[in-house]
């Protein structure tokens, strides 16, 4: 066990050593602070406004505060479209004008709830009238709808169905804080990036070994090649762990700081209206870095042992960065429903919210898993059988004819 | 001739016998061959007949074509509302008009479209009865652009010269799809191109170190000069074929499939608010022009690149993912102007379609020049400079301490 861990940490030193993993490591986590701080930066000017966007997201803010917990029903519906019902829209530029910023802004939090409920653009929320009960059966009508275009099945629609009797209507509404915002839509960058610091830094962890001739040296050393490759895999597997959860921790720690936790318990619906399963924002964010780290994970596997299969680092980068620009530039159509969910599986496309938050479910006998239950566990098996047959690899190779 | 042309073949044999040359080569050319001829594949039913996606389009073709040679002014689109007003099929023709251009010059406004006539849509868009809609309706949308991308007064003057001195031609109609389709896949094959180049080239300069025959080379008759010479034309020589073959594979399929209509029309009919005078034709020309000069930028980059980390042909990898990626993932606001400019000047972005629509200009004795005058000489200049680091980087090297 002493020996496993001084090759262990011996095998970390030699990562932390080169040159392209500082910079990558750095580039990771200066991205992660970028992605969360940058709606703070700069201002913006539209017709009557000159702000800064600190400060604009600071009034939003207390905006959405004041309107906290209100229930979403008849009564707030009327006070929202009197607001915004003195706002002039002739030039289809409203949000500049002073009428916008005094009446309509501190009701704009309930309004984009509105629009994302509905799934109406603006103009045609504008152009309607204040109904509670329209609105709801517009909700239920896209829900419909977004289930229908998943091609969901029978089961699954009674699964939703019956979710969706669980939430009590009116719905309230919730101050989120733009924290929660910033984190989902930045996990599926930090996810990617992840994954391309991963794919460059253990490239080589293999190779290495060829290329440098000290495979044969091993052959003559106490423990032989058998213990050194768990050590390796265990080394890559703690390595994309770390710079995952450094980068998470990171991200989600700014967040906290600039931007509060408010909004920590509010239903995640609120945000992705089409998936209603009974998760928190707080919960949602937990879970999305998480499914980030199991790609990050599975991607340091994956690396390794087609590393140790090709021995070379340049195609295994080859190979890898091509199945990442595949899976950014191709998608499958849903009605192909089981490739196109496995094809989602993909790590680089995994780490997305409306990937991870994703109405299609994984049937099991007694029920149905979410893909952020799944998925993570197909990760495990693959992970497993991956490692299995590096080891395989890696053992029956010859240092022969050199 | 000091044998130089028996080294530049002797590389070049070098680069094509390695194996993952020929995968690299081969993916990227099926895929943007996959990318024209996927519609000949792809099928749904309509009204229980198997119909390709390809069929379709013929048809759609077939129609619009009934609008070939017509002025696209008041009169034409008098006559798309009546006939949108009448059925769905005498709506057919103007599909692509109405979905496309009418929309893109409403902006925000998309309520003006909604009125249902052209009166309706000047009056929402505040546009006098004498004006043409559509020519109107562009000068504003220049304008808001002129005042949102941070111009200076001296960029804001020379194209308010250009608005005013512009040729008020009526645009011609005509099918255009496939033309639009071969220059917006330009910008996959750029991207696609820039990666298959790292996997080929990286090693060039990187092995002579890796495998020892640097210090061979110092002995050779002609030493190092010569070689440095011979590399980077063999280098030249394999990115001019390999894009050429790439570029080929992905302008023949669109134009097999859809057809070279619209050559000679005017490319505002998809980018109505770039004041690029140009035929899609010639836009054509010059974006595959400028892919090529690009080629061979990305190729002196690599190449300089796998001179100077010699030891980790992953790190010139990484580098050329980072300078790819990168454009295709950050959005620079305008208001960062001398980053953003810098950004969008990179070919990735100069390539792709909405380059014709950023009217930031560069200052030239006196005058302005824009970034489709900028883009051939600096990416002529710079890869000229990375061809001279890196060949100034391998002709000091010292072979030592091994």
């Amino acid at each position: 066990m002493a020996d496993f861990l001084t090759l262990y940490f011996f095998e970390l030193k030699k990562l932390w050593k080169r040159k392209l993993v500082k910079i990558a490591c750095a580039c990771l986590f200066a991205v992660a602070v970028f992605t969360i701080i940058s709606p703070l930066l700069g201002s913006y000017s539209l017709g009557a406004v000159t702000e800064s966007n600190a400060e604009g997201v600071r009034k939003d803010a207390a905006y959405r505060e004041a309107l906290d917990g209100r229930l979403l029903n008849q009564d707030l519906l009327e006070e929202v479209y009197e607001a915004y019902g003195k706002v002039p829209y002739e030039n289809g530029k409203y949000a500049g004008t002073e009428e916008y910023q005094q009446y309509a802004r501190p009701y704009s939090a309930v309004f984009h709830q509105i629009r994302n409920l509905s799934g109406w653009n603006t103009e045609k929320v504008i152009a309607g009238t204040p109904k509670e009960e329209e609105l709801y059966q517009r909700w239920n009508d896209v829900m419909k709808k977004s289930w229908q275009s998943n091609y969901l099945s029978e089961g699954e629609f009674s699964f939703w169905q019956s979710k969706k009797q669980e939430i009590e209507i009116p719905i309230r509404f919730e101050a989120i804080s733009d924290g929660f915002y910033e984190l989902l839509l930045g996990v599926g960058e930090l996810g990617m990036i992840n994954i391309f610091v991963v794919m460059l830094c253990l490239a080589g962890m293999f190779p290495e070994e060829h290329s440098q001739r000290t495979d044969q040296m091993l052959l003559c050393s106490k423990h032989g090649k058998r213990m050194l490759y768990s050590v390796k895999v265990a080394a890559g597997i703690s390595f994309a762990a770390g710079i995952s959860i450094g980068s998470s921790v990171l991200a989600i720690g700014i967040a906290y700081l600039l931007y509060g936790t408010q909004g920590f318990d509010a239903p995640f619906y609120l945000y992705i209206t089409d998936y209603i399963y009974p998760i928190t924002m707080g919960e949602a964010v937990l879970i999305a870095y998480a499914m980030a780290l199991a790609a990050c994970v599975i991607t340091a596997v994956i690396t390794m042992v087609l590393s140790e299969l090709v021995h070379s680092s340049l195609a295994t980068v080859s190979i890898t960065t091509a199945v990442v620009v595949a899976g950014m530039f191709f998608n499958i159509p849903g009605k192909y429903r089981v490739t196109a969910q496995l094809w989602d599986c993909l790590p680089s496309r995994f780490a997305m919210v409306r990937m991870i938050f994703n109405t299609r479910m994984i049937p099991m006998p007694g029920g149905y898993l979410q893909a952020w239950q799944a998925v993570p566990m197909l990760y495990l098996l693959f992970g497993s059988v991956f490692v299995w047959i590096g080891r395989l690899a890696y053992d029956r190779y010859q240092v022969s004819g050199r | 001739m000091k044998n130089f042309w028996t080294l530049v073949r002797f590389e070049l044999k070098k680069i094509l016998s390695r194996k993952i040359t020929w995968i690299a080569f081969g993916i990227v050319f099926t895929v943007m061959l996959a990318f024209g001829f996927y519609r000949t594949f792809v099928s749904h039913e309509v009204n229980g007949v198997r119909v390709t996606a390809h069929e379709e389009e013929m048809q759609a073709k077939a129609e619009e074509k009934k609008l070939a040679g017509r002025l696209v002014n008041d009169e034409l689109l008098e006559d798309m509302f009546a006939a949108m007003a009448t059925d769905e099929e005498a709506s057919q023709p103007y599909r692509t008009l109405y979905n496309e251009l009418l929309r893109d010059l409403c902006g925000s406004n998309t309520l003006a479209l909604s009125r249902g006539s052209v009166e309706g849509a000047k009056e929402a868009l505040g546009i006098s009865p004498e004006e043409e809609l559509i020519y109107a309706a562009r000068r504003k949308q220049i304008e808001e652009s002129l005042a949102n991308q941070y111009l200076t007064e001296g960029e804001k003057e020379y194209w308010h010269n250009v608005l005013e001195t512009e040729e008020s031609v009526p645009w011609e109609y005509d099918y255009y799809q496939g033309v639009h389709f071969v220059w917006v896949a330009a910008y996959t094959a750029i991207v696609l191109i820039a990666l298959m180049l790292a996997v080929c080239l990286s090693n060039l300069f990187a092995e002579e170190h890796q495998k020892k025959t640097d210090q061979l080379v110092l002995c050779a008759r002609n030493g190092r000069k010569v070689l440095c010479r011979a590399k980077m034309t063999a280098g030249v020589l394999f990115t001019l074929g390999s894009t050429g073959l790439v570029l080929l594979a992905t302008a023949v399929p669109c134009f097999i499939t859809f057809g070279a209509d619209g050559w000679h029309m005017s490319i505002q009919l998809i980018v109505p608010t770039s004041m690029v005078q140009m035929t899609f034709g010639e836009m054509i020309l010059y974006t595959y022009a400028v892919a090529i000069l690009a080629s061979i930028l990305y190729c002196s980059i690599i190449l300089c690149c796998s001179e100077l980390f010699r030891n980790s042909t992953v790190a010139v990898m990484a580098v050329i993912v980072v300078l790819v990626l990168v454009p295709m993932m950050v959005m620079v606001p305008y208001e960062y102007r001398v980053l953003s400019q810098l950004l969008d000047l990179n070919p990735i972005n100069v390539i792709a379609i909405w380059s014709t629509m950023d009217f930031r200009l560069l200052p030239f004795f006196g005058g302005y020049l824009n970034v489709y005058q900028v883009a051939p000489v600096l990416y002529t200049v710079l890869a000229a400079a990375f061809f001279w680091i890196g060949s100034r980087a391998y002709l000091k090297f010292q072979v030592s301490g091994r």
